[in-house]
């Protein structure tokens, strides 16, 4: 369209029943209005609609608030990330890509956190919340609680270990990873339900880098050049440094959005099926983290890790599939607003919940560009 | 219904767009920067940490003398007709009819039969290779054991050193002591799993633990 074109005209949205600007989805409630339900857009995830909920994106479903460009780019600094570890084990430098993998996604969070803004006006107190303070449980459970483990594993006392690596261990780092959250939600700041996802995701890495530091630490006491199979530490540091931080992350996001479903979930449900409610996500959480846990004294690696793979991928979809239903039921009353850019697809649209072009829900953007702070068009430029 | 969809909304301008705060340099420069660091970090402390080399023991290099045994138990396998003795606070944690599994003081001491047939080598080998590689890591032979014996039955050891990791634990370096013997139709592997102590005897904490057990240990027939 050129400069000084018409505002679209308006349809009724045949899910909500709105008037709403013409375009692909509904301004208000997200609903395709090709589609005519908010149910028929599975084909487009409400945090990046140029994927479907059921593409189990890395990047889209780890760095929710940026756009496809930027969330991309971080995808790649993770796997670059990991690809360099690969080379440092090949060179048999065991310590150093044990640092490489227990601080790459950590710190590549602590970035993203960064870059979206995702703290709001108090980034001290919240990374304290939700980055210190799972950090320092992690420590210390590993510590505490895997001596003891080791120590039973040692001594091949399986009765208590069982309990322990099965049971115990998997509900405490639940327990662990969601305290910040837990605090952090009930402020009025953070009313978004990717918000809850993201102060999840912090803490779940913040807690898998306390507990990992401390499970490999003994390993510095060795040659800068080790012996060992290279394959073996490879699988190793994956499912240490990485697996076990995507596990966490989102075992952690998933308990942390049933809270912000208890605290601001909408009454009028999108999908009424038991599946996306709080305890049904809690649920999914424990089971997953159970069940990773249970993976982790099968006696082949490669198995383990195989194994956490697929449970990483099933954990990462019903995660997807929880965000997508409560982005699209979150829809408020809201009026039309000037027109801005969108951050997801760069078209100058009308700013309401979601972008009537690309259908992202505004609130997955950087919170700088979310609705209170949208990039306004210049006078002229639009119609 | 919807029409014309993306002709309403033309393209922002290029100083419309919302610009990143880190930029693709400045993230990979900062994430290239705390990685790097850490690396080296890591590494130097690794390197400063670790002991300096054990200096080889030439005399009264055995394991010390232990307490004598009272009253020892015994078990006894039922398929190879092989006896393990062991007293407190040994006690039996598995046991089937070819295999025995103690929980000892620090670690662990399994001692298994099988047919004979294959070559000590072939068995010290096949030992390890059963280890769970969940578990352990860096399995690497560290020195042979000289005199190696299960009763009075010569045959071949080898002690291991390895990292031990276990599910929801710490890792830990620790000592795997092999042994294997051969004695008409049986094959017997014994294998002694101890957090590793430098001041101690190839690192085994248990050693003189272990090597009681094995030559007290009795072959079928005597």
């Amino acid at each position: 369209m050129s400069e000084g074109a018409e505002h679209p005209s308006s349809v009724k949205c045949a899910n909500c029943g709105h008037e709403v600007p013409d375009g692909a989805y509904c301004g208000h409630c997200g609903a395709s209005l090709l589609a005519g339900v908010a149910k028929g857009r599975r084909h487009a995830y409400a945090a990046a609609p140029a994927e479907s909920v059921y593409h189990v994106g890395l990047a889209t479903t780890l760095f929710p608030h940026l756009a496809r460009r930027g969330s991309a780019m971080f995808a790649w600094c993770a796997l670059t990330g990991v690809l360099v570890v690969f080379v440092l084990v090949a060179l048999n430098l065991f310590a150093s890509a044990a640092a490489v993998a227990v601080l790459l996604l950590p710190v590549l969070y602590l970035l993203y956190l960064f870059e979206a803004r995702v703290y709001g006006d108090r980034p001290w107190s919240v990374l304290a919340l939700v980055f210190v303070l799972p950090l320092a449980l992690g420590v210390l459970m590993d510590v505490f609680l895997g001596g003891v483990i080791t120590s039973l594993a040692l001594l091949g006392d399986r009765s208590l270990l069982l309990v322990l690596e099965i049971l115990v261990w998997p509900l405490l780092a639940l327990a662990a990873t969601i305290v910040g959250p837990a605090l952090l939600l009930g402020r009025s700041a953070f009313e978004e339900v990717l918000d809850a996802v993201a102060l999840g995701a912090s803490s779940g890495l913040a807690f898998n880098l306390g507990v990992s530091a401390v499970a490999v630490w003994p390993l510095l006491a060795g040659p800068v050049v080790s012996e060992g199979v290279p394959a073996q530490w490879m699988l190793l540091l994956l499912r240490q440094g990485v697996l076990m931080a995507f596990v966490n992350m989102a075992a952690a996001s998933l308990l942390s959005a049933a809270i912000w479903r208890r605290r601001h979930g909408s009454s009028k449900r999108l999908d009424e099926r038991w599946f996306w409610s709080a305890p049904a996500m809690v649920a999914v959480a424990v089971a997953a983290r159970i069940t990773v846990a249970a993976l982790g004294i099968t006696p082949r690696l490669l198995l383990n890790v195989l194994g956490t793979i697929v449970a990483i991928f099933f954990l990462f979809l019903y995660l997807r599939l929880a965000v997508h239903n409560a982005l699209l039921e979150e829809g408020r009353e809201l009026e039309i607003g000037p027109t801005s850019t969108c951050p997801e697809c760069h078209r100058l649209v009308p700013t309401m919940r979601f972008c009537p072009a690309c259908g992202v829900n505004r609130s997955a953007a950087p919170r700088q560009h979310r609705l209170g702070g949208a990039t306004p068009a210049r006078p002229g430029e639009t119609g | 219904m919807a029409s014309g969809t993306q002709d309403w909304y033309p393209p922002a301008g290029p100083h419309q767009v919302p610009r990143s705060r880190l930029g693709g340099g400045r993230l990979v420069g900062v994430l290239l920067a705390v990685l790097v660091l850490g690396a080296i970090g890591w590494t130097v402390l690794g390197a400063l940490l670790t002991p300096p080399a054990a200096t080889p023991c030439t005399q009264r290099c055995g394991p010390t003398a232990g307490v004598p045994v009272p009253q020892p138990a015994r078990y006894h396998s039922s398929a190879y007709g092989f006896d393990v003795f062991y007293t407190d606070p040994w006690k039996v944690v598995q046991q089937d009819a070819k295999n025995v599994v103690f929980q000892t003081s620090n670690g662990q001491f399994e001692v298994s039969g099988q047919d004979a047939g294959k070559s000590d080598q072939q068995l010290v080998q096949e030992a390890v290779a059963s280890l769970p590689d969940s578990q352990f890591q860096s399995v690497t032979p560290v020195s042979s054991i000289r005199g190696a014996h299960l009763g009075f039955q010569s045959g071949a050891g080898v002690v291991f050193s390895a990292t031990f990791l276990p599910e929801g634990g710490r890792a830990v370096k620790a000592r795997i002591a092999v042994l294997v013997a051969t004695k008409g139709r049986a094959s017997v592997t014994a294998v002694g799993l101890d957090p590793w102590v430098p001041a101690a005897p190839n690192g085994i904490p248990e050693s003189s633990q272990f090597d009681a057990a094995l030559s007290q240990f009795q072959w079928p027939g005597q």
